[in-house]
């Protein structure tokens, strides 16, 4: 039989076309006949046919056992396959590991240097907590071969062991600290990166190597070290101050001078994350190194390599937390990469943007990022490439030579398509900018509103991250994860704090809630159900500030239309409460004659309601039902209460007034005092009333109760109406409020307007990103506010209003010259301040709460404990566990110092498992006397009963009895304090 | 650790040559695979070279048919990354005389030995081209001595 070699494996791969599957289906049972052959080399061939299957995905793991015999081969060629074998499929808990161990061990003293090689790599890629324990102290001994070669390979499979068993790293330390002075530069360059990547765990205990490395920094050795060795400092300096001003001249001058991209990167960021720029900001010397860096930074952004763009974006990123006016300096080009072609720059750019905001270029950089949400008539356009539209392998295309690259024609632009995410992520991040610090950067509140709403316009559709898994899961789970995606919800409560806290724009965001409730306009993206989720704030706004609505009988209307039962349900809640508000807020007024007109109208909406509430009594969500239930008594209550209260006629001289219910009580259950925003902490600092238990339930047979409703219901039957609509409730899922409609004509319009202005980059218009009808809007509340600005230039169609103005009227006022105190201040006062955005003051409610002073405090401890346990929770798949190299020390004093708290710690637990003990002794004491007395009693008692003759002998034996009896007991008890006792000995020996 | 893995993959997303510094299983494997090919086949050459993934980053470039991608931890220096890459493409370019993919599909081992010789345990160990290749080419000098004593 002749056996294929790997070479005619591929070459059957590649003649195969369209049927690889049966073709490796049949090799690998080929493979796993030869795998089981006698002749090594036959084994080897097979293996190696194998490794490459598996690269496909065709798991090899159990040819784990053959793979260690061709590794055990005396001959190298063999053995370099069972190694590669070993190499790509073994894992930790692959059972032959252990076997490895000699093995491995018998190769790293072989004569020949590439076998050693070999075995030295072979365990960098397989070593486990016992393989590195039992081969560590070998390796050491490499690191003082005659061989570089073998030196540089033996110190990072030594890091490899490190991280597989930490106390490892005691004890080969000192050898390992040798390395560093090295004759060969590779070995030393391996002991860097080692030294590096262990600092980065515990930085503490490589600083007494600062002078070495520091020598070997300026030294210059190639770049690739000097990399590692200014990352290594960057992580010692934050340690040791002193540091920085050595460091400084050095780094300073390979900024200068590196031609390297690579090390001028590292130079900077390793100046911004080892705060060497921060610990010497307040000097010229730190200022003008930091203006340096920025400087190259800027032309990272503006060389036109994507790369480079992408790394500086993140170096400025870095830096712009304490240097924001520094990279304020430079907003133009950051600004340029927000409209970048590529992706993962915007994102980039985007991330530093929230950093360099501030009050005056908040609004260009807004404007800027909502331009990219704008529909697709305006988008950019990218280059195509024609990659891969020839689906099939090609002969030709594989033999093209990887360093010399045939030219490929320029492909034909296509419309840059912007992934969900990537709106979702702008839309958050304005977000995040406009709120930052209280608002602070905001001057304009209306126009934030109309960000808002535009935002609703552009909101991406909300994308469920694993579709399959919720099919099983209930509806309100989903409507759990609805809630996550929706940036609906982060616009609501941005539009909720604006109407709490700002009282100036208050009746603005009311009127934006209601056009949002009203859903009038095309306020929702035409495509996609995203933004859905505002309707919750909106509805809450609309009620609380119903006295401001400008139509509150429409609004009225859309909020108790059938469809909103099909809200989400929390936003239903929401919903009824607001009806209830704007029903108190129509009817409520006492000065309104009860008239007959009158009459018919409230009577109108009570029935109204009660119709919009009574199919949500039995709504599957609770609040839902308890709001409905609570409030469709109260307005049968108020129907009655109309009904009974006659109207009066114009003519009748009697005027009747309207039912109290109306006028007093309802209003009065939302009237009172205003809602203010409260701290997310305060309810903790309310003091807990003494005699409150809040884990005992309020009612204690509420189980029961429910059961017993349970039992109920289905006893009746349900006519089938009812049933079905039960059904529908359960069974079918929500549909997202009717789709708009009337979406914009006018977009054609205004995005064509766009076209010509999108290519300025400086200063952005409002037309680039606000819809037509909120410029309008806009344009016309501009007006308004400018007909008393001396300095307003009107445009021809803008004056109309005012044309007929008195011009005689207006006041001149007389210029006193001879008043003025100074010339300059006078010249000053001729040049009027700038007209654009006047800033305003605004007054913007702050959170209440109670003493906060140590509110900060806490928020950033519960902060820490929560990001914590985050880390510890979460670990990617990619994650490298390091976890054992933190904080472990390299001196054992220190560490015995430490462990002196944990003896002092374990010696408390012993003293506490003694009491127990002790007191366990006791009651077994006290048990035994209070046996004995009860025996006592027992004889005396039958002392008396037995006749007199029989007394000495009975009494005897039952007291024999009775000790027996009492000694069992007592040698179990003494068993008991026996185990206690082990306990403890044994709590004691892990101390010693 | 600086290099979570290399991968080399065709134009089609299939693979070439995986590089594992880290334990994974197949499956963990084939599915990382998946995600990078998708990642990364879509972007375009005028696209920078980084590409965030899961908790990396993965940088790749793309040298004719072939896409070269190492991942490493986002922190770590990304222009290295690119530049360790290039290195790799450089010597195996050295070691084959002007490579193409096929001689990657055919030389597997070859590549292998190439990379185990730079990167080591995820840090680069080697920098220099020309003692990688002569490294692996003194490997291929005691597999012909053996076979010669073999013959003999």
């Amino acid at each position: 039989m002749f056996e294929k070699s790997l070479y005619d494996l591929i070459r059957g791969l590649r003649a195969n076309k369209g049927n690889e599957r049966n073709y490796i289906l049949e090799s690998l049972k080929e493979c796993r006949n030869e795998a089981k052959s006698q002749d090594l080399d036959i084994k080897a061939t097979a293996i190696l046919k194998l490794i490459y299957l598996d690269m496909f995905g065709h798991d090899m793991s159990w040819a784990s056992f053959h793979a260690l015999e061709v590794m055990s081969s005396p001959k190298f060629r063999q053995k370099r396959v069972g190694y590669l074998a070993a190499v790509q499929s073994f894992r930790l808990d692959t059972d032959v590991l252990m076997l490895t161990t000699n093995l491995i061990k018998k190769d790293l003293y072989s004569p020949s240097v590439p076998e050693m090689s070999l075995a030295i790599n072979g365990l960098s890629h397989i070593v486990s907590p016992s393989l590195a324990a039992d081969l560590a102290p070998d390796l050491v001994t490499k690191l003082t071969h005659s061989s570089p070669h073998v030196r540089k390979k033996a110190v990072p499979v030594l890091y490899k062991c490190f991280l597989q068993s930490p106390e490892l790293l005691r004890t080969c330390w000192p050898r390992l600290r040798e390395c560093l002075n090295d004759e060969d530069s590779s070995v030393v360059s391996a002991t860097v990166n080692v030294v590096c990547e262990l600092a980065r765990r515990n930085p503490k205990n490589y600083l007494p190597l600062a002078p070495q490395l520091f020598k070997l920094l300026t030294e210059g050795g190639n770049n690739w070290m000097t990399i590692k060795l200014i990352k290594l400092f960057a992580t010692l300096t934050p340690l040791e101050p002193r540091l920085v001003k050595k460091l400084v001249p050095p780094i300073t001058n390979l900024i200068r001078t590196t031609p390297a991209m690579s090390l001028l990167y590292e130079c900077i960021s390793g100046l911004i994350s080892g705060g060497l720029l921060a610990g010497i900001q307040d000097t010229d010397e730190g200022e003008e190194l930091a203006s340096v860096c920025v400087t190259k930074l800027r032309g990272f952004l503006v060389e036109g390599d994507s790369n480079l763009k992408y790394v500086g974006l993140i170096a400025l990123t870095k830096l712009v937390n304490t240097h924001t006016h520094l990279v304020c300096q430079h907003h133009d080009v950051v600004l340029d990469c927000i409209d970048d072609n590529d992706i993962s720059i915007r994102y980039r750019a985007l991330e530093l943007v929230v950093g360099m905001v501030n009050a005056d270029t908040l609004s260009d950089i807004v404007g800027k990022l909502m331009r990219q949400l704008k529909p697709p008539s305006t988008q950019e356009y990218v280059e195509l490439e024609e990659t891969g539209a020839d689906s099939s392998e090609d002969e030709d295309d594989m033999q093209e030579e990887v360093m010399h690259p045939r030219k490929t024609q320029r492909g034909e632009m296509i419309p840059l398509e912007l992934p969900e995410d990537y709106k979702h992520a702008i839309i958050v991040k304005v977000l995040e900018m406009c709120s930052r610090d209280m608002y602070a950067n905001v001057a304009d509140f209306e126009w934030y509103l109309d960000v808002l709403i535009q935002l609703v316009r552009y909101a991406p559709a909300v994308q469920i991250l694993d579709k399959d898994a919720d099919d099983g899961e209930e509806e309100d789970e989903y409507e759990e994860m609805v809630k996550k995606r929706d940036v609906g919800e982060a616009i609501g409560r941005e539009l909720q704090n604006v109407a709490i806290r700002v009282k100036s724009v208050r009746p603005e965001a009311v009127r934006c809630a209601e056009m949002l409730v009203c859903g009038r306009d095309g306020v929702f993206p035409a495509a996609g159900g995203g933004g859905k989720r505002v309707l919750g704030a909106a509805g809450w706004i609309v009620g609380e500030y119903a006295s401001l609505l400008t139509d509150p009988s429409t609004t009225f209307d859309s909020l108790v239309q059938s469809s909103s039962s099909s809200l989400p349900s929390d936003i239903l809640a929401r919903y009824i409460q607001a009806v209830a508000k704007i029903y108190a807020s129509l009817t409520g007024s006492e000065l309104l004659t009860w008239t007959p007109e009158r009459k018919t109208y409230v009577t109108l909406l009570t029935e109204r309601i009660i119709r919009f509430l009574e199919p949500l009594t039995t709504s599957p969500h609770l609040e839902v039902q308890e709001r409905a239930v609570e409030f469709m008594e109260l307005f049968r209550l108020a129907s009655e209460a109309i009904a009974a209260q006659p109207a009066a006629r114009e003519e009748a001289e009697e005027q009747y007034d309207p039912p109290l219910l109306l006028t007093q009580a309802i209003p009065s259950l939302f009237s009172g005092q205003e809602l203010n925003p409260v701290a997310p902490r305060a309810q903790r600092k309310v003091p807990l009333p003494p005699g409150l238990d809040l884990d005992e339930p309020i009612n204690p047979n509420l189980h029961d109760l429910l059961v017993a409703a349970d039992y109920d219901t289905s006893l009746i039957s349900e006519d089938d109406a009812e049933d079905e609509e039960f059904r529908n409730y359960y069974y079918t899922k929500p549909t997202a409020a009717a789709p708009v409609k009337n979406q914009p004509a006018v977009l054609g319009i205004d995005s064509a307007a766009a076209k010509s202005t999108a290519s300025s980059y400086q200063g952005v218009n409002e037309e680039d990103y606000l819809d037509a009808d909120i410029l309008a809007r806009r344009r016309r509340e501009r007006q308004e506010r400018n007909r008393d600005d001396p300095f307003y230039i009107f445009t021809p169609g803008e004056t109309e209003s005012i044309t007929d103005a008195d011009l005689e009227s207006i006041p001149v006022l007389e210029l006193k010259l001879d008043d003025m105190p100074d010339a300059s201040s006078a010249t000053t006062n001729l040049n009027p301040p700038a007209p654009r955005r006047r800033k305003e003051r605004v007054q913007i409610v702050a959170d209440e709460g109670i003493e906060g002073a140590d509110g900060d405090k806490e928020v950033s401890e519960e902060e820490a404990t929560t990001s914590h346990r985050r880390k510890g929770r979460k670990k990617g798949l990619l994650q490298v566990d390091a976890s054992g190299l933190v904080g472990y020390s390299l001196d054992e004093e220190k560490e015995s110092m430490k462990n002196d708290a944990k003896t002092e710690m374990a010696k408390r637990e012993v003293e506490k498992l003694r009491r127990e003990m002790e007191l366990v002794a006791e009651r077994m004491e006290v048990q035994r006397r209070s046996a004995e007395e009860g025996k006592k009693e027992k004889k005396k008692t039958k002392i008396k009963m037995p006749k007199k003759e029989e007394d000495g002998t009975t009494t005897e034996k039952k007291k024999k009895k009775a000790k027996a009896k009492d000694g069992e007991v007592e040698g179990k008890k003494k068993k008991t304090v026996k185990r206690k006792k082990k306990e403890v000995v044994v709590a004691e020996a892990s101390i010693s | 650790m600086a290099i979570k893995f290399i991968l080399m993959l065709s134009r089609q997303g299939k693979p070439r040559l995986t590089k594992w510094f880290l334990p994974l299983s197949s499956l963990q494997k084939a599915k990382t695979i998946a995600d990078v090919a998708t990642l990364v086949l879509s972007r375009k050459k005028s696209e920078c070279a980084f590409i965030e993934y899961q908790d990396s980053t993965l940088t790749h470039r793309r040298y004719a048919s072939l896409h070269v991608i190492a991942a490493s931890c986002t922190t770590d220096n990304h222009l290295l990354a690119l530049e360790i890459l290039h290195r790799f493409v450089q010597c195996l370019d050295m070691y084959f005389g002007d490579v193409c993919e096929l001689d990657i599909v055919f030389g597997i081992r070859e590549a292998y030995a190439v990379l185990d010789e730079l990167v080591v345990a995820g840090e680069l160990c080697e920098s220099s081209k020309v003692s990688a290749v002569k490294a692996v080419r003194g490997m291929e000098k005691v597999e012909d001595v053996e076979e010669g004593e073999e013959e003999r």
